[in-house]
């Protein structure tokens, strides 16, 4: 009786031995999948930050702004001097039911004198 | 039953001399093994242990990237990617012709160049280094093509283009820095390259638990640099707007931050063989050298204010003339003798106030002076061939370089040389290295590149007596092109004879050619931002103040905008500041 025990307590350790091993192995192919999942996505980080960079270019967004959407440069820029408390509480709220239509310039800046013209012979 | 044949009786069947033969034989057998194993395990062990580790040991190369380079915002400049390259093992090719042919249109070169190299009698010869990803592919498309192999390689991709070449400069082949920053970087830049050795099945797995080595590979460093790619692109398209418009040879503009030296835009550009006016690989901007001319002037009154002579405005008797030696000094302007304070002087650049009012300081101190602002020695930025410009020694002078010098003439210098020089007006007096990298970033840690401390060279009040000067240029004098609405710029031009080879400012039709410089800061009563525009060879119009003056203001106002400095709300544009000169021009 003691002989058929043992025997089968040998066979189970090496089966036990045996899945073990199987265990490792497995765990071992799927290590070696990951590092290359991970190799990949490394890659493809890279290519998408490059991408990224390229898309980016101010050279190429000028390009588009002009050559696609039929951007042009601006003339000058005109600045917007924020209104003083006493002259903002005297402007009228367009929800007031005042006449002011659309197309109505509403700001009350002093556009003669905060707008910038380009400067002198026109490089602006 | 038969009978049994007649004769000899057979042996008696003998099983002993049977077994005898058996068990020889198995000793035999089992001898030869023995040898065998021994020969294997004893004599052989080291060559088959070796071979046993050359099947099963895989050496995998783990590259050290290079670093990346990108503006102050983060912006990527530079970047290492892997990327194809195409080689060929010739033992292992079978048709070089046919194969040759068969890769001609791909590769898009010589089927008889091909051949060549697949002809080789070498192990290895590139057949295009570097390749790209489509070439890649449809090379690895191609049937029957033995020897000819795909790998990757590390290789540097700027994905701006040429934006900021002549700073962020190149690398070779094999990702070593040649130029610019790339070149002075280098150490910092490369990765070092690493090793992971494994023991691997046949199949190509990892066997478990088996010996693995990992030398790991050393990330280059990051470079973030001073340099604004915004403003970068903006400068670089103005300045050949303007050199194509000034029908001119070139130009450089640098933008910097006083405070800090930072730079934020730095451009060169020049006509190529076909005319055409493109960036370029030379940061002239710190390798070319010039005669100033008049933005010298500024420098030359920060001498003497700072040295006590006189203040902006000290009246003195300034003539059209001043004889010295052999050569005479002129004003463009003949008005016979006035009255002119420094400031006078700085505003209509009066050459001939200028040398009165140098001559009182005197050649010694002047050196000293120029030296301190930082002339005659390299700025410390270290970039690769950078200039320390040609200033000649104090005790080298001749008698008329006291009035040269103090013009600007006689003496070279590097745009970014200049406008270091002009950055210490704009800092109160102190000079401040100018400087190109913000930080380093590597797997350590990061770091800011150390810079020459700074140093005083004016006192405060002299400073800012010479920025009200340069204001007044803005305001009233030849740099009113310069000027931006709603703020204060202070600014100096300069319109410089170009020497010509073989000495003399004639070329061999006699004519002359000219630099235009404009050098100054902004806003003038706190600068945030100081730049230096200098425009080589202009035809017809020569003149700084008509040529240089426009872009600055240009390139000043959209500096500001980008930055968001809001413009002074005590300061109205007078429309009438945009007629002519009313001080002449420089």
């Amino acid at each position: 009786m003691a002989t058929v025990v043992m025997v089968f307590l040998a066979v189970v350790v090496l089966f036990g031995l045996v899945a073990f091993h199987a265990l490792i192995v497995r765990n071992q192919t799927r290590i070696d999948t990951l590092n290359a999942e991970i190799a990949d996505s490394v890659r493809a980080r890279q290519e998408l930050q490059l991408a990224v960079a390229q898309l980016e270019a101010p050279d190429r967004i000028s390009a588009e702004a002009i050559g696609r959407l039929g951007m042009i440069k601006p003339a000058g820029v005109t600045y917007l001097e924020p209104l003083s408390a006493e002259a903002a509480a005297d402007v009228v709220p367009v929800s007031s039911g005042s006449d002011i239509e659309a197309g109505d310039d509403v700001t009350s800046v002093d556009n003669n004198e905060r707008t910038s013209e380009e400067a002198p012979e026109g490089r602006g | 039953m038969a009978p049994r044949a007649a004769g000899p009786r057979p042996a008696p069947y003998d099983p002993g001399r049977r077994i005898a033969v058996m068990i020889l034989a198995l000793v035999i057998v089992a001898a030869a093994l023995v040898v065998q194993m021994v020969r294997i395990q004893v004599f052989d062990r080291e060559r088959y242990v070796a071979w046993g580790e050359e099947q099963r040991s895989r050496s995998v190369v783990l590259t050290g990237d290079r670093g990346d380079l990108v503006d102050r915002h983060g912006e990527t400049l530079a970047v290492s990617m892997p990327n194809p390259v195409i080689w060929v093992d010739p033992r292992l090719v079978v048709d070089p012709v046919g194969q040759a042919e068969a890769l001609a249109p791909v590769l898009g070169r010589e089927a008889a160049d091909i051949a060549e190299i697949l002809d080789d009698d070498g192990l290895f010869r590139y057949l295009q280094r570097p390749s790209d990803p489509e070439t890649a592919r449809a090379i690895e498309a191609l049937t029957d093509m033995p020897g000819v192999f795909v790998t990757e390689e590390p290789a540097r991709f700027r994905p701006n283009g040429t934006l900021a070449r002549s700073v962020l400069g190149s690398t070779d082949v094999d990702q070593i820095g040649i130029s610019g920053i790339e070149r002075q970087y280098d150490s910092s830049l490369a990765g070092v390259g690493g090793r992971m050795m494994s023991e691997r099945s046949i199949d190509g797995r990892t066997i478990p638990d088996s010996e693995r080595i990992i030398e790991p590979a050393e990330q280059g460093a990051d470079l973030r640099l001073t340099i604004d790619r915004a403003l970068q692109f903006q400068v670089e398209r103005s300045l050949i707007d303007t050199v194509e418009a000034e029908n001119a040879e070139g130009g450089m503009v640098v933008i910097t931050e006083p405070a800090t030296g930072e730079i934020l835009a730095m451009a060169s550009v020049a006509r190529n063989a076909d005319g055409e006016v493109v960036t370029t690989p030379d940061n002239r901007a710190v390798t070319w050298t010039y005669e100033p001319a008049s933005v010298m002037k500024a420098l030359t009154f920060a001498a003497v204010i700072d040295s006590g002579l006189a203040s902006p405005t000290t009246v003195a008797a300034i003539p059209d003339t001043v004889n010295l030696y052999e050569e005479s000094f002129t004003d463009d302007e003949l008005f016979g003798t006035r009255s002119m304070t420094p400031t006078d002087i700085i505003v209509r650049s009066s050459n001939t106030g200028t040398v009165i009012w140098a001559r009182e300081l005197g050649a010694t101190a002047l050196d000293e002076y120029l030296r301190a602002f930082g002339l005659g020695t390299a700025t410390g930025l270290d970039f690769p061939g950078e200039s320390a410009g040609l200033f000649d020694q104090v005790e080298d002078w001749s008698g008329t370089s006291i009035a040269s010098i103090s013009l600007g003439q006689g003496i070279s210098v590097t745009p970014l040389q200049m406008l270091a020089a002009y950055n210490t007006i704009a800092n109160d007096g102190l000079y401040v290295a100018p400087r190109l990298v913000a930080e380093v970033s590597s797997e350590a840690g990061s770091e800011r590149p150390q810079a020459p401390p700074a140093r005083r060279v004016i006192d405060a009040e002299s400073a800012s007596a010479v920025r009200n000067m340069l204001t007044r240029v803005v305001v009233d004098g030849t740099a009113r092109r310069a000027l931006v609405p709603g703020y204060d710029i202070a600014a100096k031009t300069g319109t410089a004879q170009k020497p010509q080879e073989g000495g003399g400012y004639t070329d061999s039709f006699g004519a002359y050619h000219y630099v235009a410089t404009v050098a100054g800061f902004f806003p003038s009563e706190h600068p945030q931002f100081s730049m230096i525009v200098v425009i080589d060879e202009p035809a017809p119009e020569i003149y700084a103040s008509r040529v240089s003056a426009p872009l600055f203001g240009e390139l000043a106002a959209w500096t500001l905008r980008h930055f968001q400095v809001s413009p002074d709300t005590d300061l109205v544009f007078d429309e009438s500041a945009a007629g002519p000169d009313e001080a002449g021009v420089d």
